[in-house]
């Protein structure tokens, strides 16, 4: 299942019902919603931020502000953007006050990810495909935040230009600009790569 | 025939777009057509869509089960525990408070204004002046003292140092302009950047070390500033000499041994970040007892806003460090003492999630 069905498949089981409940201060109803949506958020802040630490806090932080603020979300409206557009800010101030944060490894001791899964997929490894898959998490990491959001969106959550729009509270052609010089940035970086390695 | 550039420049939009999945039927044939005349815009959408694809192929460890678990219960916890310590804030009670506030605020909040105009003043007429003869502490100090007495005098006496005049000239060579720190707010991503030459230090004064304030301290004017005031230029003299000069309490970082940090009586603090996990034990620790020490004797000082989320941030690390059920106890008590002294609804909000980050180690 994709994820826009999966955000879908997730709006018909009662987020309403939960929302409308947790609104009226019952805790066991926004204690529903977290647990719907805890690794959601999660694995956004540490896409964002690459620390789990830093990921766990954030997420956590998500949630708190959610209750404290879930009077004023909109019945009807997404939850999903709603509360992801809480989880960016709260990224997006945690980069900006940690300007020199140091990505721990998120991803276990040792290897990264990427080393991971490509040994699961070929025991023999494939040495160049990890390389260029980190030389491309290094050059999405080193984007500005601005655009890191809208290409992390896009990119891992797969977002539509729309809802990206409405999470980071900027309009459908500022998301669709940001993306699109985001992806140039990327080239740019890239392409410096290509060119040292031949 | 080759595409010309100006094709290849409107077609980039539909590249990009061509990369999401939106592109209509006959924007699919346009660029279709387009890329089977264009190597170069062929390559560019092949370079896009691998360069997705290679994102998207980065996987994250999936946290053992137990955190998942665990998560909803510290997200209850923390709404939980903030409910029952929220103050019952509204604006009508913080418009009221306001009104109804001594007036040692008031001084203070106006006192700190003047020395903003002041000092940007001061900084933009007289960059690169030498020291001047009348330490401008004292008008910090002219301020806090009637502030701390509580006296009506003490607005009176505060209300002339908050006219704006020109403060005298501080020593200050090619330094960034000065940001004065407000009592009630926190600029927590704005040290200044390193100052190299030492005769710049900030040094946050104790009260032991202020000197007396006398009737002709309170009546300094520019004018006045040009000879030493009695009393007061031996104490300015030898701060200097020790290379050391006053400014105001603003709350400017300066380069200790390992980096940024600040200067508190006479010592140098390193800067704490919550994200930096390589500090020991020993110096965090070094880091909390120096911050309390100086708030406990400066209580007034503005840079203590910065020393609240400091300790607070020190006691996080300390705290995921140790997992020492006392260190987790001391530090939530502290923290909440301190977010019990700001007024600032921001700033006692971020302590108060530092408070129940320290707490999320209890137990474990």
């Amino acid at each position: 299942m994709g994820r826009a069905e999966e955000r879908e498949f997730s709006m018909d089981r009662g987020d309403d019902e939960l929302i409308r409940k947790a609104r009226e201060g019952d805790l066991r109803s926004f204690d529903a919603l977290v647990r719907r949506y805890q690794k959601k958020v999660y694995y956004l802040a540490l896409r964002m931020l690459k620390s789990h630490d830093a990921a766990d806090d954030v997420a956590q932080e998500t949630f708190v502000s959610a209750y404290r603020a879930i009077g004023t979300f909109k019945p009807g409206s997404n939850f999903y953007t709603w509360i992801y557009r809480i989880c960016m800010n709260r990224s997006l101030n945690y980069l900006e006050k940690e300007r020199h944060l140091v990505p721990e490894s998120a991803f276990g001791e040792g290897s990264s990810p990427l080393e991971r899964a490509s040994a699961e997929a070929d025991p023999l490894g494939d040495a160049a495909g990890a390389e260029t898959a980190r030389r491309i998490e290094r050059a999405v990491d080193s984007l500005s935040p601005a655009y890191k959001a809208v290409f992390v969106l896009r990119a891992y959550e797969e977002m539509s230009y729309e809802e990206i729009a409405e999470s980071l509270g900027i309009s459908t052609g500022t998301v669709m600009s940001r993306l699109f010089r985001a992806r140039e940035k990327l080239q740019e970086m890239l392409g410096d790569y290509e060119t040292e390695t031949r | 025939m080759k595409p010309k550039r100006d094709d290849c420049k409107s077609i980039e939009e539909l590249i990009h777009l061509s990369v999401d999945g939106r592109l209509d039927v006959e924007r699919v044939r346009r660029l279709e057509k387009h890329l089977a005349a264009c190597e170069r815009c062929a390559e560019k959408l092949m370079r896009l869509q691998a360069t997705e694809a290679g994102a998207r192929s980065i996987g994250l460890d999936e946290p053992p089960p137990e955190y998942w678990s665990a998560f909803s219960r510290r997200v209850m916890e923390k709404i939980e525990t903030s409910a029952v310590e929220k103050p019952a804030w509204s604006w009508a009670s913080a418009f009221a408070g306001l009104f109804a506030a001594p007036r040692l605020r008031i001084a203070a909040g106006v006192a700190s204004l003047a020395v903003v105009v002041i000092v940007g003043a001061l900084f933009l007429r007289d960059r690169g002046r030498i020291v001047p003869s009348v330490p401008v502490r004292d008008k910090v100090v002219t301020v806090s003292e009637a502030a701390r007495t509580a006296e009506p005098e003490a607005a009176q006496t505060a209300e002339p140092q908050t006219a704006p005049k020109p403060a005298p000239a501080v020593e200050e060579k090619a330094e960034p302009p000065v940001v004065v720190e407000a009592p009630a707010s926190l600029d927590a991503a704005a040290p200044s950047p390193v100052v190299a030459e030492p005769s710049s230090v900030v040094v946050a004064e104790t009260s032991k070390e202020r000197a007396p304030v006398t009737d002709s301290a309170r009546q300094i004017t520019r004018e006045s500033r040009t000879e030493p005031v009695a009393g007061m230029a031996n104490t300015f003299a030898e701060k200097k000499d020790a290379g050391v000069s006053m400014l105001l309490k603003t709350g400017r970082t300066v380069a200790a041994a390992k980096g940024e940090g600040f200067m508190l009586d006479g010592g140098a603090v390193p800067r704490v970040s919550a994200a930096d996990t390589s500090m020991s034990e020993a110096a965090l620790r070094g880091v909390i007892q120096k911050w309390r020490s100086h708030i406990e004797r400066n209580p007034l000082d503005p840079q203590n806003n910065r020393g609240y989320v400091q300790a607070a941030d020190a006691y996080y690390l300390l705290a995921r460090l140790t997992r020492d059920e006392a260190v987790v106890s001391e530090g939530a008590q502290l923290v909440q003492e301190y977010a019990n002294r700001v007024d600032d609804p921001g700033l006692k909000l971020l302590l108060l999630d530092s408070k129940a980050r320290i707490e999320s180690f209890r137990g474990k």
